[in-house]
């Protein structure tokens, strides 16, 4: 087995901790090479927010409002992401809320990226824009906004 | 009390605080107590950061202007609209010259400054002796003898340590101790009874409540960009009296047509029981304790208050208003 599977596709439990589809970077030493070949799989659907995974670069779509109901499944949804690849890309287009902790779950996500690895946040509204800008989390290195 | 041992209380030993108030009589005394005290900080290698409303500050600049980088100056129209935006700003500045203690003055009172303004610069004075207790910062900060109400400047002076009149520095045997006090932490009026309101009682809510606001509140003629900044304050304190409330609360929501501005409050069980809330951002890594911060990053003004085990906090935007706050300009990276 190259890969050690961990769970399988994203809960819609947010209680419980966020499914990978691949492994964790330290467990595959050929997944640094081909960052392509393992490809997070980040699917999540609630009431108010879809995710729709996106391949080449990964990265999923984001449509609908992130608020308090479901910020922590955000969070494991983005670290999940985070842990696949080397740059991640999220298409917020269609995202129509966002509050603080959402955003915060963004910023933190993207610190804790290795040197070198990128957040890159596709479309986002100006409410997004201008908290990374107020709270100065738009500084965070791995974090690159590109514009609506 | 002498003048030294006022002094000495003032400076709290040598290393933390000096918080004084500063009453002048006109713009002669103004100007020149900036500059001395501007010039009293850059002879011993203190950064300065004056912050004062717009043309005053002008003035200001270029009667320092051979203080070149050395002295930083802010707009307190900007920065200090909502006075509750001052004390992460001045946080800032600290943190931007680790090692060593810094100055701070100028002017927060302008013409148009509303009651409920000076309140909560009141409250933002009394909360600079328990935000930097113990912190190497000197703060002195004026205010016009003749042009503020007289009430209000007896509570502006509670707030203070030291006082500073025609020239001579006192102890303010008056000085309420550092934190909130009943002067400053006043009942706010009662909401218009012909409000808005809306109850909500579940996280589930938060949608309806994000979209009833913006319908209701897009008819008071808020732009576009300022609506966004109310829902998201709002859902912030909504979110918070789900959270820390008990899981309901009621919001009202009125325009104002004297102050120009469109309102908002929250009403839940429960009570802000860190004094300093929303005026420290937390890092990154830190859960919660975010948006009461970005609420008064959004708002004109934030008037918190807790009653017994109930809370409030009342959210202004001015119809005339920018989307998003001004902050501090970007720290110079060394």
């Amino acid at each position: 087995v190259l890969l050690a599977w961990r769970e399988v596709v994203m809960s819609v439990m947010v209680s419980r901790p966020v499914g990978l589809i691949g492994s964790g970077d330290h467990a595959c030493p050929s997944f640094a090479a081909h960052p392509h070949v393992a490809t997070a799989d980040p699917r999540y659907a609630d009431a108010l927010l879809t995710m729709t995974p996106l391949y080449d670069p990964a990265g999923s779509r984001v449509a609908g409002d992130i608020d308090l109901s479901n910020t922590r499944a955000w969070q494991s949804a983005l670290t999940a992401i985070a842990g696949r690849v080397d740059e991640v890309r999220l298409d917020l287009a269609d995202l129509g809320f966002i509050d603080v902790q959402g955003v915060r779950a963004l910023a933190r996500t993207a610190a804790g990226m290795a040197a070198g690895h990128r957040l890159v946040i596709d479309s986002a509204p100006p409410e997004l824009l201008r908290i990374l800008r107020l709270s100065g989390w738009g500084h965070i290195a791995n974090l690159v906004l590109e514009a609506r | 009390m002498t003048e030294t041992t006022a002094t000495q209380m003032g400076s709290r030993g040598s290393g933390g605080l000096r918080h004084a108030v500063l009453l002048y009589d006109c713009d002669a005394e103004f100007h020149a107590a900036i500059a001395d005290f501007v010039h009293e900080g850059l002879a011993v290698g203190e950064p300065v950061l004056v912050a004062a409303p717009g043309r005053r500050l002008d003035a200001l600049r270029a009667a320092l202007n051979e203080s070149g980088d050395a002295v930083t100056f802010v707009d307190a129209r900007g920065v200090g609209a909502n006075p509750a935006r001052l004390i992460p700003a001045y946080r800032q500045f600290i943190d931007d010259h680790p090692g060593r203690r810094v100055r701070l003055t100028g002017e927060l009172m302008w013409t148009g400054r509303t009651a409920g303004e000076v309140a909560e610069i009141t409250r933002h004075e009394a909360l600079l002796n328990l935000a930097f207790d113990g912190v190497p910062v000197s703060i002195q900060c004026l205010y016009d003898s003749g042009a503020v109400d007289s009430a209000a400047l007896a509570d502006i002076e509670r707030a203070h340590p030291v006082v500073i009149r025609a020239g001579r520095r006192h102890a303010n045997e008056h000085y309420a101790g550092p934190g909130l006090s009943p002067f400053c932490d006043r009942p706010l009026p009662s909401p218009p009874a012909d409000c808005i309101r809306r109850s909500f009682d579940d996280v589930d809510s938060l949608p309806a409540v994000r979209r009833d606001l913006s319908d209701r509140a897009s008819h008071f003629g808020l732009s576009k960009g300022r609506l966004a900044d109310l829902v998201t304050a709002v859902n912030e304190l909504v979110s918070n009296a789900l959270v820390h409330g008990g899981g309901r609360g009621v919001l009202r929501l009125w325009r104002d047509a004297a102050a120009g501005t469109v309102t908002c409050e929250v009403t839940g069980p429960g009570q802000i029981a860190d004094q300093l809330a929303g005026r420290r951002l937390a890092p990154v890594s830190a859960g919660g304790a975010h948006g009461l911060w970005l609420v008064n990053q959004l708002c004109d003004l934030v008037e918190p208050r807790s009653r017994g085990n109930r809370t409030t906090v009342r959210v202004h935007l001015r119809l005339d208003g920018r989307p998003g706050a001004a902050a501090l300009p970007e720290p110079r990276r060394r």
